[in-house]
Order: C-alpha cells, then structure tokens, then sequence
C-alpha cells in the first residue's frame, strides 16, 4: 500500500484520538468499545485537510486570535507552522471536490478499521448513504498511546492532530467547511484542481497582526 | 612770358616729378597751355518775329530788321514802345533763355527769327511759341538742331556758341554745394547791359568772381582759366582732405571708445572670475567622477543580477533539500506504519464489519491466505518496497538510507549555493558602496556645477575680450598711421596749389601792362562823357573799380546810378579797345545797351558817350545797338542804322 495510504491512517487515527468526542459507553448504534466519534464525514474530512495543508490552519488560528477565540500565543504557533519549510514538508495537496476538501479515506480508514482500530457506521443503504459516524474504539486508543509513548519519530501526528482539535473546537463538519472556504485561494481554485497554497497570505496576515499588537 | 612751361614750373614749385604733374593737371582738367586768340566774333544780321497783341491793345504785329556792324539805335519818342522787347527778343534769340522779357510780350509773341553770323559762320534760330515753350530749331554747318522746350533751347545755344566762340566753362567752387559749372548765359551777360541794372562792373551780378571772370575774358589775359581751374580743383582737393581728416579722427574716436569700452568690461568680468572659489574641480575632474559613477552603475547592476541569480538557486536548491526530506520522512513514516498496523490482527472485515473467526486467522497463519480477503500474502511487499514505488520515480533509490543520502547531498548543495549567494551579496554590496561614493562624488561635483558653468562662460569672455582689444587697438594704431593726410591727397593739394600760385603769378605778370593800359582809357573815357572830377581810375583784376575823385577815394559801387552807368560804358568801351589794340581779349564785339539816356544823363554826355561808341564802333568793327527814348542819339548813328517810332507809334 501507498505511503500516503498509510500515513493517512496515522493521520485519521489521531484525529479520532484527538478530535474525536467522547462517547459514553453503551450507547445505542455505536460499536461496543467505542470511545470517542467525529459524527460527519465531512467533519473528518475537514479537520483532514487541516492536517494535509499547514497554511490553512495556520490561516485558521490567526482568524481565531484575531477573533479573541483563540489566545495570542497561539499566534507564535501559526508562525512555526509557516517556518522551516513546515508547510512545503507537511503539505499533501488535496483534490478540491464539491462536498468541501474532499480526498477519498476509504483506504486509510480500512487499515484502522480491519484490526478494530476504529470504526465507521454508516446510516441509510449501500449506495444510498445518508450520513457516517467515525468511531474511535478502545484498541485504536490505546495504539494511539502506545506510539505516542514508543515512536518519537511519528510525534508529529499526535501534536498535530491536538492542535487541530483545539482550533477546530466544537464546530460542526459545516461550519468547519464554510470557515475553510472563506479562504479565497480555497475557493477560487477550480474543480478539480489540487489547492493552492497560501503561505504568502497567511505571512502577510500574521504580519499584520503582529503590528497590531 | 616766361621760356619755362607752366608744368615744368609747376613741378620746380612743388617739389615733384613733371610728368606727376602733368597726369594730375590733366586728370583735373587744367589747361596747361594758354593760347590769347584773336576776338571771336559774334554778329546779328537780322531779327523778326510775329505776334498777336491782347489786352488794352491789340492786333497783330511784326517787326523785321537787318542788322550788322556798326552803331545801331532803337529809338521811340514815348516810352514802353517796345524798345527793350527787341533787345529781349534778340536776347532771348541767341540764349535759349528769357532774360527778362515782358509777361505779356512773351504771351503776344508766335514767331521769332534771328540770324546771324559767329566766326564766320551763318546761322539761324527759329522758333514758334507753343503753349508759351519755344518749340524750333538752330540751323547751322553742322545741320539741324530742334528743341521744344525752353531748356533744350538754352543748351542748344550754350553748346553752339560755346563752342564756336571758344569759350571754356567756368567752374565755380561755392560752399555746400560743389563745383558748378557757368557758361553761355554768364558770359552773354557781357553782350548785353539792361537798364537800370548798375550793381557790377562789368555783367550783371557782382558776386563771387563772375565779374572777374567776364573782365578776364574781354581782357584776355593768359592764364586766367587755368588759375581758375586750379583755384577750383585746389578748394576740391582740400575739402575732400578736410573730409578725410574728419573721417579719420571719428575712425580714430570711434575705436578709441570701443578699445575702452572693452577694457572696462575686462575688468569687470576678471573681478567677476576672482570671485569664484578656489579649488573648483577642473572640466576633466568633473568627467572623469561621471564616467566612473556610470561604470560603476553597469558594474553593480551585474552584480545585483549575479546575486538575484544566486538567491533563486539557493531557493532551488533549499527546496531540493525540502523534497528529498520529504520523501525521506514519508518513506520512513509509512514504513514505521506498515510496521505497526501490519503487524495487527485484523479483526472484522472493514466493508461489512463481519468479525473475522479464529479459523480465518489460523489459516492466514498457515497458508498465508489474507484473513480478510483470502489473497495470497506476498511478504516482499511489506518491505517498503512499495513506499518507493508509489513515489513514482523509478529512477530514485528505494530506501531510506539511499534517500537520506539524497537529502545530506541536497543539503551539501543548499549549503554551497548558500554560500555562493552571500559571495555574490558581499560583492554587490560593496558594489554598492563604491557606487554610493562616486555618486556623492558626482553631486558634489554637481553643486558646483553652476559655478564651473559660469567660470567657463566668464573665461570664454575673458579670451573673446583680449582678442577684440588687440584686433581694435591694431586697427587705432592703423589709423593713426595715417596720421598724415593720404598721401595722394597730399600731392594733390601740393601740386595745385603750386599750380594756382603758378598760374596767379602769370596772370600777374602778363596783365600788370594791360590793366594800367586799361585804366588810362577808361579814365580818359569818363571823364568825356561827363564824370567830373575823376583824377584816377583803377580797375583790377577782381573787377573792383576804385577811383579818385577831388582827392578823395571811393568804390565803383558808391556811385549814383548815372556815375555807375557812365563807368559800365567807359569800362566796355575801354575794354573793347585795347583788347582790339592789342588783339587779345575775347569779347564777342556785340553789344547791347538799353535806355542808355534813362539816367539823369545831360545833354552832352548823352552826346558824348554816343560820340565815344559810334568811334569804337568804327574802330573795331563790332556791332552795338542802343535802344533809347531819346531820338537825338539819332544824329551819331549812320542813317541806315536808324529804327525809330515818331509820334505814338511802336516800333513794332
């Protein structure tokens, strides 16, 4: 399998871990051990272009210390995403999709999903589907942890995905995706091109608002 | 007469080469020879005319007369009866030009003839009035000659007597104006003496030497028009001197003020340069600072480039390293997931969510047959063989240690392009350093630029002024080289006015005899026809007539107009004898004398002067007519001769 396959799988197993929102057990229609959820598609989809374009996000935190949201240090936060090629490094151009930045999961999802790493219930028929759940089992969590704990080489995915998750807050898959389409490079990329990046627009931005302050 | 000739004597006086003087003399037109020839003669044979009276009287009228040698009268008992008109007429006849015949007269007159006889040669003038212009023809030897006009008449005249006559024209030098020229109509004012007209000696103008002239031309003293001549050129040559001399000294004034003008300029604009500060970087300074700035903006401006060039391969190869740690991180991260997810049960089928049994796994184990969808499993594929692959560059290594290489060389790249880049920076920095200096250079420079502008123009100045000062004061000094007269002028004027004194001394000479000869007779003259106690008489040659009566001296010019008349006639009569005697003298032997008894003229003298004339008359064979209103002269004038009026009649 790819190297993007596979690192999409880190990717989305720690968007779960991290994004993802408590579940208590014993819930109807959710898997046994589940323990957390990202309850929409294209909230995962979403929170996955952030983890795919740092410029974006960090488009995205400046917005919100901007907006008193988020606090000011994060600022310096949205510098080092900018900083030592990070965008360049950790950028995996996405195909833009009319549902919002959209790149297939199937396969990284499968790779958590056959070990009972996670989990995804989809509501309505094959070929009919109305909307999907993502869940976070108990395995997928504790694996999470454990490379945490074991692999410092793959720090960056748990790190990542943390400030994603705070940055993000409790905001739906929607407003999620409007608040990325509000980026006018986003939106002025056409149908099926791969989007652009933006590190120039987001430099300018932090540069303003660091005048400001 | 002297044995010398005039010229010789003229270039002994002066000082300069004969043949010098010749070419001058004659260039000027002085006669340098002077022959006395024998009296020319001029003789009216016969007078007509025609006319319609108007006015009071009228009617048609003629008069037709021969006349010749001899005393002739014209005699009428009243006066007005047209007495003078003839002597007019006749007048008119042989001048072209009226003298002063009556208004009305010259209206009546239609047509006039006159012949006549001149060195023996016959001739004829007739003319009718048209329009009151004569309009006719002279008729002579030498053929036709028509006029139309009272001016073509006189000039026809004046060129025939002239030259019959021999007479020369006489140049007058007046003030202002030249020299100008008298001829026929001054010296037929010797044949005529009008009433009442007494105020010369001789013709009828007193002025400046004319009656001079007339008494040198009936006395006929050699020499006399070449001393005129010369008197004349000389008066020429010393005006134009004059003109000369002024001329030059305003040339000398004139660039005297421009030398000065100039010199005060150069002061000024030498004060002006003094002003300008010192150390002022030269022309070649200013040049040499701009040529260096604009070599240095070409040098720098490559560098500039060189260095732009280095920054974009440093970038390049920044993101090299960027790209080959990329693949590096990707390749290792994927290989670590594969590693930990592989290594993982899998536990239901992830389409369909069946949970996978014991006997699936088990047979996984044995025959490698994928728990979930039963593919043979191909464990090569587990070594990241894949990652490779899916990077998609065949070309590339396919493991992690080969694209770490990948990254150490891009990084060793980076680092000398990064090098390279501050190399090149360095360079046009201090590029841009040089170019900094020279440009001050060049606005320092710049802030004088006024200033060496203007020594430039000043200095320009300068040498244009000196050049200007030279070339005038050279020009000064050449004209007061000339301090002299022109050297031309200079002989000219020495020349003449030897000749003049050369000519004067002759004319002395020879006319000392002739003069006291003169003298005598008109003393003797005068004193017959009635002057009392005249005792001395000396007329001389500048036609001032003194005389010496009762011991007490006086003037021609004092006298009572009947003195003054019995002097005119003593002075012709005089003249005409001697220079008959003595056959010199040019006088044409006509004459014309109107109202010769109109002054308060006694009996006797009358008698006298007519006895005195018809002598003359005899003596010399000229021609005088008398016009008077007194018939008595009747009885002096030989019975042919008579044309009287009796009574009231007219003459004609």
């Amino acid at each position: 399998m790819s190297t993007e396959t596979l690192q999409g799988a880190l990717r989305m197993l720690y968007l779960l871990d991290k994004a993802g929102t408590l579940v208590a057990p014993g819930g109807t229609a959710q898997p046994a051990d589940a323990v957390a959820v990202i309850d929409s598609e294209m909230k995962l989809q979403a929170l996955h272009f952030w983890m795919r374009n740092p410029d974006y996000l960090a488009h995205e935190i400046l917005d919100g210390v901007e907006q008193g949201i988020l606090d000011e240090e994060s600022a310096d936060m949205a510098e080092q995403l900018l900083e030592d090629d990070e965008p360049s490094l950790r950028r995996y151009p996405m195909l833009r999709y009319r549902f919002g930045a959209y790149e297939p999961i199937d396969d990284s999802f499968a790779i958590l999903a056959a070990p009972g790493l996670a989990k995804r219930v989809r509501h309505g028929k094959p070929g009919n589907v109305k909307r999907s759940a993502f869940y976070l089992l108990k395995p997928g969590r504790e694996l999470a942890e454990k490379i945490a704990d074991e692999y410092p080489d793959l720090q960056w995915y748990p790190d990542r995905a943390e400030l994603i998750a705070r940055v993000s807050g409790k905001r739906t898959g929607t407003e999620l995706k409007e608040a990325q389409y509000r980026l006018a490079e986003y939106a002025q990329t056409a149908l099926g091109d791969h989007i652009q990046p933006i590190d120039g627009i987001v430099q300018d931005k932090l540069e303003e608002l660091r005048s400001r302050t | 007469m002297t044995g010398v000739s005039f010229i010789d004597a003229v270039a002994g006086r002066s000082g300069h080469p004969a043949q010098d003087v010749a070419d001058l003399l004659e260039a000027a037109r002085v006669p340098t020879a002077d022959t006395v020839g024998a009296p020319s003669r001029l003789r009216v044979t016969r007078l007509a005319f025609t006319g319609e009276k108007a006015g009071v009287s009228t009617g048609a009228f003629g008069f037709d007369q021969q006349f010749g040698n001899g005393l002739w009268a014209l005699t009428s008992e009243k006066n007005e009866r047209g007495k003078t008109s003839i002597l007019e007429i006749m007048m008119w006849a042989l001048r072209g030009q009226r003298k002063s015949l009556q208004d009305d007269v010259r209206s009546w007159l239609r047509t006039v003839a006159l012949e006549g006889v001149v060195e023996g040669e016959k001739f004829v003038v007739e003319f009718e009035l048209v329009d009151g212009e004569p309009e006719g023809a002279l008729e002579c030897s030498s053929g036709r000659h028509p006029f139309s006009s009272e001016a073509a008449f006189a000039d026809t005249m004046a060129k025939f007597m002239m030259d019959k006559l021999g007479f020369d024209p006489f140049p007058q030098w007046v003030k202002d104006q030249g020299v100008s020229t008298h001829g026929w109509l001054l010296y037929s004012t010797a044949l005529y003496m009008p009433h009442g007209v007494h105020q010369a000696v001789i013709g009828d103008k007193a002025e400046a030497g004319l009656a001079q002239r007339l008494l040198q031309l009936f006395v006929g003293v050699p020499w006399t028009q070449t001393s005129i001549a010369c008197q004349a050129a000389l008066k020429q040559a010393q005006a134009a001197a004059r003109d000369q001399q002024g001329s030059r000294q305003a040339v000398q004034r004139a660039v005297g003020q421009v030398v000065e003008q100039r010199q005060q300029e150069l002061e000024y604009v030498r004060q002006e340069l003094a002003k300008l500060p010192e150390g002022l970087p030269s022309d070649e300074q200013v040049e040499a600072a701009r040529s260096a700035w604009m070599g240095l903006i070409d040098l720098h401006g490559e560098a500039e480039i060189r260095q732009r060039e280095a920054a974009r391969d440093a970038d390049a190869a920044r993101l090299e390293v960027t790209r080959r740690r990329k693949q590096h991180t990707d390749m290792a991260e994927a290989a670590l997931a594969e590693r930990l997810f592989q290594g993982l049960n899998p536990t239901s089928c992830p389409r369909c969510l069946t949970p996978i049994d014991a006997e699936r796994k088990q047979a996984e184990a044995d025959t490698h047959e994928c728990a979930v969808c039963t593919h043979l499993i191909d464990l090569d594929l587990h070594t990241g063989a894949d990652a490779a692959a899916a990077e998609g560059d065949k070309d590339e290594p396919a493991t992690l240690d080969g694209l770490w290489g990948l990254v150490v060389s891009a990084e060793e790249a980076a680092a000398a392009e990064r090098t390279r880049f501050e190399e090149r920076r360095e360079q046009a920095g201090s590029l841009a350093r040089e170019l900094a200096e020279a440009k001050s250079q060049v606005d320092a420079h710049a802030a004088h630029t006024a200033q060496i502008q203007q020594r430039r123009t000043l200095e320009t100045r300068i040498a244009s002024l000196e050049a200007v000062i030279s070339e005038v004061g050279n020009l000064g000094d050449g004209a007061s080289a000339l301090s002299s007269l022109d050297p031309r002028l200079d002989f000219q004027i020495e020349v003449l006015r030897a000749a003049e004194e050369e000519a004067k001394q002759r004319v002395r000479d020879e006319s000392a005899d002739v003069m006291g000869q003169i003298n005598r007779t008109i003393l003797e003259l005068a004193q017959r026809f009635g002057f009392e106690n005249l005792q001395r008489v000396q007329l001389d040659f500048a036609a001032r007539l003194k005389l010496t009566k009762g011991g007490i001296d006086g003037w021609f010019s004092k006298q009572t107009p009947g003195e003054k008349l019995r002097l005119r006639i003593a002075v012709t009569i005089a003249l005409l004898r001697v220079a008959h005697q003595d056959q010199r003298g040019r006088h044409p032997g006509l004459l014309l004398i109107d109202s010769i008894g109109a002054e308060e003229t006694e009996p006797g003298d009358l008698a006298s002067f007519m006895r005195e004339l018809s002598a003359v008359a005899a003596e010399t064979g000229i021609e005088i007519i008398v016009a008077s209103a007194r018939p008595e002269i009747l009885e002096h004038v030989p019975e042919g001769n008579r044309i009287s009026a009796e009574g009231e009649d007219y003459l004609w």
